[in-house]
């Protein structure tokens, strides 16, 4: 999970060598913190959260095939 | 994904995507001047669908946003899991034409089930085709849905 969503955030970047993604594990569940360089944050979040909110099902729907649930934060 | 010769194409990134979810799975890839379609085969894939398309939605979003950005790409780009969408369609279709009949036999104007902008336009399509019933959009979204009114006759 945290491979995919830095895979992701990385394409989606103008600065993909900022991009840091911490994973907080717990036993049914996994907190992914995203980090990017303060100009992309727009770039992972778009218009009216739209980008976070794809990124996040994406990631939950990747945790689920594993039986655990996953919170995507995005730290600005 | 650090090589920076190769070129991503939107295949080579589904492929990627699918690989990072852990998902075996078959992608193939046609397109012409306005389209670029992906179809993903495998088994067991309800996951990569999600409730309502919703997954398959937010994968399509980001593949679209991911090329767009990268490669210039104008076209547009369009995701299936297991022809998911084709078969929605065509059921959408089916049902159209089912509610169709309804208002001619009944001579009432038939509420179908709140959709989407998208499946309206399906639906509304399909009507037109359709001798004897005219079919408009009431109420707003997300409950917005289309009504058949039998046309006199």
């Amino acid at each position: 999970m945290k491979e995919l969503l830095e895979y992701l955030a990385k394409a989606l970047v103008d600065h993909p060598d900022r991009v840091e993604v911490t994973s907080v594990e717990g036993e049914r569940s996994v907190i992914l913190q995203l980090r990017v360089d303060p100009a992309d944050v727009g770039k992972v979040i778009g218009k009216n959260g739209r980008i976070a909110q794809a990124l996040r099902t994406l990631v939950k729907a990747s945790a689920t095939k594993e039986g655990r649930n996953a919170i995507v934060e995005i730290i600005d | 994904m650090e090589n920076e010769e190769r070129r991503a194409t939107p295949k080579s990134i589904v492929v990627d995507i699918m690989n990072l979810m852990n998902l075996r799975t078959r992608v193939t890839c046609w397109e012409d001047d306005e389209e670029i379609h992906i179809d993903i085969w495998g088994d067991d894939l309800g996951i990569l669908i999600g409730k309502g398309g919703a997954t398959l939605q937010a994968l399509q979003e980001l593949v679209t946003i991911i090329v767009r950005r990268n490669y210039r790409e104008t076209r547009r780009i369009t995701l299936d899991v297991e022809r998911y969408k084709e078969r929605k369609r065509k059921k959408l279709r089916e049902y159209a034409e089912r509610m169709a009949e309804k208002a001619i036999t009944t001579r009432k104007p038939v509420k179908l089930n709140p959709m989407t902008s998208r499946e309206r336009k399906i639906v509304h399509d399909v009507l037109k085709e359709i001798p004897g019933v005219e079919s408009r959009s009431e109420g707003e979204e997300p409950s917005r849905r289309v009504v058949i009114t039998p046309t006199s006759s």
